[in-house]
């Protein structure tokens, strides 16, 4: 059965993306965005060390290797934080370069651990059709696959059985401490699988380029929707499109898969950021700016109600110096309320509110 | 909807050391302040109170416009205050700062003299004797190189007013400053306080404990959004007036 | 032996040619990303020199695609561009979405640098081997640095210091206490602008010697260990900045003796040692000091324990 190397490497990729997003959605929804940097450049090291140790790269040693990596990584990095010493963000920012300078270091100067350090940073997918599974001889197909899709069972039998305990975790903290131990257990838990997806992942992508999985589709979601469903499966739309355009593209263009797709996200991210509907820049601006009109409004007519009731006398050009607004906009309100009806003008151009005007008044002081 | 002002309009805007029109302050849809006509009278201790989020931080940090302002006017002496702006010494709330930050007392006193200062010239032994007269002023001499950090809540907040002291103003704005602090800070602050009273000094506080307005102040501004009251603490400080500004608020429908 | 070969590698920065650039470079990155790191660390931004470093990979990539040729000048205009871009993009995201910061930064992070990744393979496929090594920015190679590079370089840093120096006590007051500030009539929003610029500035110094991924750590580093020794915010940045050059020097040195090793590896190590000694050693803070005074104290209050209770058995009797 031979499936073409183009459709390994898509699947690997998607898998990739769908693991990661679906993830990413817990780390952004508990602010726990850099951790996953911290956690994916870590886990090179605890990588290198298991292909010391085991002689190759067993895919069983580098995942344990790299899991443990990363809980070592979490582990220092909340002993700095809780120690006082420093502040959480700056704790990741130092232990992470510290751990995967170590990595690096360990890569470039064993002569022969096959990895090399570009991969290190961005993958090597293209490999994927190539590196192989044996089952007793037998060629079961790529081994990116078949590790992948067991993630990707974790992954969902991970979210699927925890789902009330991560969703009251994330959204309430305090009702989910009174509810006792179970909020830390599902902390590390999740620390776990980030690491996991982190290292599984990392073979594809390399280690930056998995933080853009984790993160962007799931922030792109988002500004998308409010429900933790529909987040969760609008992050991994979103991945696995921007997993399958990236592949297309850096095929097309001749540049790098992993790179290609990462930008991708961040191109999806920025058209819904832009365009989306509700949240984003242009559903936003305009209705910012409908809302300050409302507020001028209220504020201009309030104003022409105490005036007149202290006998003094408002006219467009008596309201800018009041307000401290400019003459044009004055004008703009003065027309405006004139056309609703809200005020009328007398023969010296001075306003006096209507009934109507009079209960929109009302309105505001309560 | 009424506002009560005991004074009447024909008192003389020099009385007067801010003169505050028709300000609004809003953020989005939420108004925090809503009309509100206003005057600070010269050489007085005044209070501001109204529960939370009634808009009383707010309504000092609009008058040295450090939220933008949505309407309205705010005149200090006559002027704008970024004409101004030397005649005016702040006072944030004490949270408002991270008190890790690696300087000492009398460094965080001798920030009150970079404005005078201005661009590019440096502290140098002048700015650190002024500095230093203030922290003893507030009786903090000894702890002139304490970093901020070990000092307690009202060290802290006296360290703040010696920074107010050293920039030597006709106009205090504060926010807060007795919340928290133990019974000599209060005893020290009130004291210096009322010397610059008599020395013609214009005091705003924004005040947390309703039991010691009439004790401690000659005037109370009430807030909840709109202005609720204005006067001297004998004409306006009723049970009346109390009841309307801590009445819960509804939302406003704008 | 080894001690012959230190002295050797230490002599060689004043007489060799080629190492005394190397140091050098690394000594300039060092004292500035010390100086500047300072401020990033005391405004809570520390991770916000990540995503600014990861943000400049694009714009190495695009100055060499216009300007075709590796001119250092150039490849840092590039790279200072795009970083501040990556900044306004991460601050964009904060303000007008209801994205949160962690976030916003991986998102820059991230997706500049996969552009930046696409921009270098896509270089390679173009130019093969006049791609010129501009992946020596992934991880820094201080042993390209040419006697050009380090003057560009030292001018970059007396640049920042110089303006460090001049706004001083504006950037302490905006880091400190900015509506305070405000109120004095600065203009805290330029002064903050103005801050990460400089910043900025530093992390291009130290793309050369560092690089992309791990210039976060020499923003953080030499500031938390300066802060273990000192609570005097003066103090704290001239020793952030001795700090700093030395794990520069001493990492770069390193690295020379092996074959191809990249020098950011090495130096951040190195840096990251100098903090756990900090950690331990200094006085008043550290764990060492820290453990005696209290062995010292526990001690005590056992003696004042067993003086008391003694002097009860004397009035009391054997109970």
């Amino acid at each position: 059965m031979e499936i073409s190397s183009d459709l390994i490497i898509i699947g690997t990729a998607v898998l990739v993306a769908a693991n990661c997003a679906s993830i990413g959605v817990f780390l952004v929804l508990r602010k726990m965005a850099m951790m996953s940097d911290a956690i994916s450049h870590s886990v090179l090291l605890g990588i290198v060390i298991a292909v010391f140790a085991v002689g190759g790269r067993e895919p069983v040693a580098v995942i344990v290797g790299g899991v443990l990596s990363g809980i070592l990584t979490i582990s220092l990095v909340e002993l700095l934080y809780r120690s006082g010493k420093l502040k959480q963000d700056s704790s990741i920012g130092i232990i992470f370069p510290f751990l995967f300078a170590i990595g690096v270091i360990l890569v470039t100067q064993a002569g022969n651990v096959h990895i090399d350090v570009q991969h290190v940073l961005y993958g090597s997918i293209e490999f994927a059709p190539f590196d192989t599974l044996y089952l007793d001889e037998l060629n079961i197909g790529s081994k990116s696959i078949w590790v992948l899709g067991i993630l990707a069972i974790a992954n969902v039998s991970f979210i699927v059985i925890l789902y009330k305990e991560l969703k009251i975790s994330t959204f309430d903290k305090s009702l989910a401490l009174s509810a006792g131990l179970m909020p830390l257990l599902v902390h590390y838990l999740l620390m776990i699988m980030v690491a996991t997806t982190a290292v599984v992942a990392f073979e594809s992508v390399g280690a930056i380029l998995v933080i853009a999985f984790f993160i962007v589709p799931a922030s792109a979601a988002f500004l998308l929707t409010d429900r933790l469903s529909r987040m969760l499966v609008l992050s991994v739309s979103l991945g696995i499109i921007s997993a399958v355009i990236g592949y297309l593209f850096a095929i097309f263009a001749d540049v790098s898969i992993s790179g290609s797709m990462a930008s991708i996200t961040g191109i999806i991210f920025g058209l819904v950021w832009v365009f989306g509907p509700n949240r984003g820049l242009i559903s936003r601006w305009r209705r910012i700016s409908k809302q300050r009109f409302e507020v001028d409004l209220g504020i201009i007519l309030t104003h022409i109600h105490k005036e007149l009731g202290s006998n003094r006398q408002v006219s467009t050009s008596t309201m800018s110096n009041s307000l401290g607004w400019t003459k044009e906009y004055s004008k703009k309100l003065s027309e405006f309320i004139q056309e609703q009806k809200f005020v009328e003008k007398n023969t010296q151009g001075n306003f006096t509110l209507t009934n109507i005007g009079l209960k929109k008044v009302e309105n505001y002081s309560n | 909807m009424e506002q009560k002002s005991s004074k009447k309009n024909s008192e003389s805007e020099k009385d007067y050391s801010v003169i505050i029109k028709n300000l609004s302050v809003t953020y989005r849809t939420e108004p925090a302040l809503w009309n509100i006509d206003l005057n600070f009278p010269k050489g007085q201790m005044i209070a501001i109170v109204g529960p939370n989020g009634a808009g009383k931080s707010t309504l000092i940090k609009a008058v040295m416009g450090l939220v933008p302002i949505t309407a309205g006017k705010v005149s200090i002496f006559g002027k704008t205050y970024s004409k101004n702006r030397d005649k005016v010494a702040y006072v944030p709330q004490r949270g408002s700062v991270d008190w890790d930050f690696p300087t000492d007392a009398l460094d965080v006193v001798e920030m009150g003299l970079y404005g005078k200062l201005g661009w590019f010239r440096r502290p140098n032994s002048k700015t650190r004797n002024l500095a230093r007269e203030c922290l003893d002023k507030v009786g903090l001499s000894n702890y002139a190189d304490r970093q901020i950090g070990q000092l307690s809540g009202g060290q802290q907040q006296r360290v703040f007013l010696a920074r107010a002291l050293a920039q030597d103003a006709q106009i205090y704005l504060m926010d807060e400053p007795l919340n928290g602090v133990d019974v000599i800070t209060e005893k020290t602050i009130l004291s210096i306080l009322e010397n610059l009273k008599k020395e013609g000094k214009t005091i705003v506080m924004v005040h947390h404990e309703l039991q010691t307005v009439d004790k401690y102040f000659d005037w109370v501004v009430m807030v909840n959004r709109n202005l609720i009251a204005n006067g001297p603490i004998k004409e306006v400080f009723t049970k009346i007036n109390l009841d309307r500004t801590y009445q819960e608020k509804q939302r406003m429908s704008i | 032996m080894i001690l012959e070969e230190i002295l050797s590698i230490f002599l060689g920065i004043f007489t060799d040619y080629t190492l005394r650039y190397v140091a050098l470079g690394s000594a300039i990155l060092g004292i500035t990303s010390g100086a500047l790191g300072c401020f990033t660390v005391l405004r809570k931004q520390s991770l916000f020199g990540d995503a600014i470093a990861h943000a400049a990979l694009p714009g190495i990539g695009f100055a060499y695609l216009f300007a075709g040729t590796k001119d250092s000048l150039l490849l840092m205009l590039g790279a200072a561009i795009f970083a501040w871009f990556g900044g306004m993009i991460t601050l964009a995201i904060t303000s007008t979405t209801r994205i949160k910061q962690d976030a916003a930064l991986g998102i820059t992070l991230s997706v500049f640098f996969g552009l930046g990744i696409v921009l270098l393979s896509y270089l390679q496929s173009i130019g093969g081997a006049s791609q010129g090594g501009l992946d020596r920015f992934l991880f820094g190679q201080a042993a390209a640095l040419i006697e050009s590079d380090v003057i560009n370089l030292g001018i970059l840093s007396a640049l920042c210091f110089t303006i460090l120096i001049l706004f001083y006590k504006e950037f302490k007051i905006t880091t400190f206490d900015s509506s305070f500030g405000q109120s004095l009539g600065f203009p805290i929003k330029y002064l903050n602008a103005l801050l990460t610029s400089v910043i900025v500035v530093a992390v291009v110094i130290g793309l050369h010697t560092v690089g992309v991924v791990l210039m976060v750590s020499m923003l953080i580093a030499p500031a938390a260990a300066a802060r273990q020794w000192t609570s005097n915010l003066k103090n704290m940045i001239i020793l952030s900045a001795i700090f700093g050059g030395l794990s520069g020097i001493i990492g770069s040195m390193i690295s020379s003796t092996a074959e191809g090793m990249s020098t950011g590896p090495v130096i951040v190590i190195t840096i990251t040692a100098i903090l756990g000694i900090s950690f331990v050693f200094s006085p008043k803070q550290g764990y060492l000091f820290k453990h005696l005074h209290n062995q010292r104290k526990s001690q005590t209050s056992l003696d004042n324990i067993k003086t008391i209770s003694d002097k009860e058995k004397e009035n009391h009797g054997n109970i």
